[in-house]
């Protein structure tokens, strides 16, 4: 029987136990013999998907198993419709609590879509990988039914704001040093789980998705001249453990969850699919103003190395006033899946790390815990490759040259950055008006109880 | 192409021997043996049986194999005889049903391979002196049939001219 409650879980009834999964679990959380059903030590599970993108045992109506298709779909909470191959490493399905909210028509919905997913839905429309379609994946939006189709993005360059502006204060008191990025949820669940000694050098920035989702419910409340409580807010995600972390309790400024109900990329495709909209023969639209108007800076989030550019570009304006469309720093690799530079900030040199794959991040983690980190600022995404590589993302089958496909999906991001007219978070319009109209200025009141929280098993929130 | 066992329906009387044999020739215990000791009989053809017809499905031994390039552990490959199923590679994950087109692939336990389900298909009884077991059983003359790679070229270049001249005369 499959929890419910659990979001990424193996189905003993389908498991082989070929082991395909612990081979890129990043913290050996699969834990089984060899031919036989494998379970999830959920102490140690970061909930990346990583398992559920390589598992390859399915079941089919061909097998003798055949009559417990129906059963198992009522087990794993699928919605009768669903006709998707049922996959033994799978994580929770929400589709049924996303056509709920937007059946509600007490509530205005709000939609919100993290960079990746534009680079990578067209797959499952049949499309090569790598093909960037965000025009129709706003469209698509618009015809399931949602009132409002906003950006994860807008929320990206809030990060950098409110992410940059942190890190010039580190810098300057040098209290918890490094910085961690807290953009990926898999990476803070493994810090949480793993070295929660080192717990201060996370950024207290929450990741794009919750900003976006507390300021759908407050700013975007009083743009759409509704109280919060009538924000229905969900968002289409590349990664499974943004379900979880939308569910912290701490994520929720106004007393209900920030972003109410996450699917990912291959949920929304078959959400899309089962009411006969196919994203490739859409016209192009563009997303609602003013949380879905996005600069380049925000875009890159989705590829790896992407908030170090976007935090560098805005650093550098704010610090040197020299407005850059691209930093121009370049990152060496160093060790596998590690990346380093060195930069002028603030009239002091900043080494920088940018950290691809969380089996990575150990070594360099050793050496804060030791005190002999040689750096100042760490970007860690849980997924090789970035976001486009997530676990809510369209599955690779065999067959597939796999490096390829991300590398493809990393590139459309790239361009999608230099085809916008602009491509530095600071210079975001909204981005601006926001903090004229509603926050301010970066960390200040406001922003630090819409945008910041406390991770770890104490965190409660700020207030 | 490949050699391969194709079936008449016209001329199979779904007796079944072939599956039998089949099973008979994949195990070194003796049949009987295998009945009381409940052991899996899991054949690599496999009799359809409809009202109006009956006929043996098996492998085609296709030459780019579907079966073959969507095995994520590259478990199946030609060997110059057949395409064959590395068993102790394979973890029956069921890519290779979903894609074989003809039917011809079977996911479920084996006698002497592993206690987990495997693969398993038709290959052409290499080893075997006589050839394919199923074949040789056969009491329908007629209804299986080996065809080889010359056979296959004949066959094939016929259908070929009769579809030119299908395009040329007959489609005005």
């Amino acid at each position: 029987m499959t929890d419910l409650h659990q979001i990424v879980s193996i189905d003993p009834k389908l498991c082989t136990g070929c082991r395909r999964c612990a081979e890129v679990c990043p913290v050996d959380a699969v834990i089984g013999e060899q031919n036989k059903a494998q379970t999830i030590d959920t102490s140690r599970c970061v909930m990346c998907g990583q398992c559920v993108l390589r598992c390859s045992a399915f079941l089919t109506p061909f097998d003798d198993q055949a009559e417990n298709i129906a059963q198992i779909r009522m087990e794993r909470g699928l919605p009768e419709d669903d006709r998707s191959i049922l996959f033994a490493a799978h994580f929770r399905n929400d589709c049924g609590k996303v056509a709920q909210m937007l059946a509600d028509k007490s509530k205005i919905s709000m939609v919100q879509c993290a960079p990746a997913v534009r680079a990578s839905i067209a797959e499952e429309f049949g499309l090569a990988p790598g093909t960037l379609t965000p025009g129709q994946l706003a469209a698509a939006l618009r015809r399931l039914g949602f009132d409002f189709v906003y950006d994860t993005i807008f929320a990206a360059d809030v990060t950098i704001m409110e992410e940059s502006s942190e890190l010039l204060e580190r810098l300057e008191s040098n209290e918890n040093m490094p910085m961690f990025t807290s953009c990926c949820p898999g990476w803070v669940n493994h810090l949480e789980t793993a070295w929660p000694d080192l717990l201060s050098h996370l950024s207290s920035c929450k990741s794009p998705q919750q900003m976006a989702g507390a300021l759908f419910k407050t700013y975007g409340a009083e743009i759409a001249g509704k109280s919060s409580g009538h924000i229905a807010s969900v968002s289409v995600m590349p990664c499974t453990a943004k379900k979880f972390e939308a569910g912290r309790p701490e994520m929720q400024t106004t007393g209900t969850p920030d972003v109410d109900a996450v699917i990912t990329v291959t949920e929304l495709a078959g959400m899309l699919k089962n009411k006969g909209i196919f994203l490739e023969q859409l016209p192009e639209e563009d997303f609602d103003t003013p949380l879905g108007l996005y600069s380049g800076a925000g875009t890159i989030f989705g590829a790896s190395g992407g908030v170090m550019e976007a935090a560098l570009r805005t650093a550098i304006a704010v610090t040197t006033g020299n407005e850059v469309s691209e930093s121009g720093v370049v990152f060496n690799k160093t060790d596998e899946g590690v990346f380093r530079a060195s930069m002028e900030v603030a009239g002091r040199k900043v080494q920088a790390v940018i950290v691809s794959g969380l089996a990575n991040a150990a070594k360099l983690l050793d050496e804060v815990r030791a005190g002999k980190a040689d750096f100042d600022f760490m970007e860690v995404m849980c997924c090789s490759g970035g976001c486009v590589a997530g676990g809510g993302q369209p599955k690779l089958l065999p067959g597939i040259d796999i490096e390829d496909a991300i590398l493809r999906r990393r590139q459309s991001l790239h361009n999608h950055d230099k085809e916008l007219p602009i491509r530095a978070s600071h210079r975001n319009p909204s981005v601006k008006a926001l903090y004229e109209n509603y926050l301010e200025k970066p960390l200040g009141h406001l922003s630090h109880k819409l945008l910041h929280t406390s991770y770890g098993n104490k965190s409660g929130g700020h207030e | 192409m490949h050699t391969f066992v194709l079936s008449d329906p016209e001329r199979c009387i779904g007796c079944r021997s072939c599956e039998i044999a089949c099973v008979a020739a994949h195990m070194d215990e003796d049949m009987v043996e295998a009945g009381n000791k409940k052991l899996a009989f899991s054949p690599r053809i496999k009799i359809i049986h409809e009202a109006q017809v009956t006929a043996p499905i098996q492998c085609r031994q296709c030459e780019d194999a579907p079966c073959a390039s969507v095995c994520p552990v590259g478990a199946i490959i030609y060997d110059g005889t057949a395409v064959r199923i590395n068993t102790e590679l394979c973890f029956g994950c069921k890519a290779c049903l979903a894609a074989c087109p003809v039917g011809a692939m079977q996911v479920g336990r084996i006698h002497e391979s592993s206690d987990a389900p495997v693969a398993h298909k038709c290959d052409l009884c290499s080893g075997r002196e006589d050839g394919p077991a199923c074949v040789s059983v056969c009491p329908s003359p007629g209804a299986l049939k080996i065809l080889t790679s010359d056979e296959l070229k004949l066959i094939a270049g016929k259908r070929r001219r009769k579809s030119a001249l299908q395009l040329a005369f007959e489609n005005k």
